[in-house]
C-alpha cells in the first residue's frame, strides 16, 4: 500500500512529531507509515483521514503491479 | 535517537520504563537475598525456597513487556512482538541445537545460560524488526 501521507503533511505544515501527536503513535510509526514499510490498522487509517480531511481512497492507494 | 511523540506513547514506554526498573531492581534485591539465605540454608531444603525468591520478580519483569505490548502504538506492539518471535526462534534453535551437541559429549553448562541466549536473541531480533520498519 502506498500513500500521500508525505505529501499532505507538508501542506498542513506539520512536522513528524507533530503529526505523531495528532494520531497519538510514536514518530517511529510516522516515518514508517510515509515510507510505506507499515500499514496501518482501519482505526489508524481513520484517524489519518479526519487528521487531513481527505477520504481514505485519496490518501491511500495500492501498490502499481 | 529518535524520540517517541504521541501521549500514548510516550505514557507507555514511561511507565514501562518505571515498571521495568522497578522489577529488575527487586529481581537484584531479591536474588542477593536468595543467595544469602540459601547459604545460611545448607543443605536443607528450604534452600530451594531460597533461590526462588527472585522468581516474581521475573514474573514482574514478563508482565512489564506484556504491559507495554497492550499499550504502546500498533507498530511499537507489533515490533514488540515480532522481535519477541526472532528470540523465541532463534533462542529455541541455538538450546537445543547445543542439546544435541551435549548427547555427544559437548560440556554441560548452567541453565541459566538459556536466559542469556534468549536475551541475547531479542537484541538480536529487536535490531532486524527495526531495521525493516526504518
Amino acid at each position: 500500500m502506498r500513500n500521500r501521507m508525505r505529501e499532505l503533511r507538508a501542506r498542513d505544515g506539520l512536522t513528524q512529531a507533530d503529526l505523531a501527536d495528532l494520531l497519538d503513535v510514536s514518530r517511529q510509526t510516522v516515518i514508517a507509515l510515509e515510507s510505506g514499510k507499515y500499514d496501518p490498522s482501519l482505526p489508524l487509517a481513520f484517524r489519518i483521514s479526519r487528521t487531513f480531511r481527505l477520504p481514505l481512497d485519496e490518501i491511500f492507494y495500492p501498490d502499481a503491479d | 535517537m529518535q524520540t517517541s511523540h504521541g501521549t500514548t506513547v510516550r505514557k507507555a514506554s514511561r511507565r514501562y520504563g518505571i515498571r521495568f526498573g522497578i522489577t529488575m531492581g527487586s529481581y537484584a534485591v531479591l536474588l542477593t537475598a536468595g543467595i544469602v539465605l540459601a547459604q545460611l540454608a545448607g543443605s536443607s531444603p528450604w534452600r530451594f525456597a531460597a533461590m526462588a525468591l527472585p522468581v516474581p520478580a521475573l514474573v514482574g519483569v514478563v508482565w512489564a513487556v506484556l504491559a507495554f505490548i497492550r499499550e504502546s502504538d500498533e507498530l511499537q506492539s507489533k515490533s514488540t512482538v515480532e522481535g519477541l518471535a526472532v528470540a523465541f526462534a532463534g533462542g529455541s534453535v541455538t538450546t537445543f541445537t547445543y542439546g544435541l551437541m551435549q548427547a555427544v559429549g559437548a560440556p554441560q553448562v548452567s541453565w541459566l545460560f538459556v536466559w542469556v541466549v534468549y536475551a541475547v536473541w531479542w537484541i538480536i531480533g529487536g535490531g532486524i524488526v527495526r531495521r525493516r520498519y526504518r
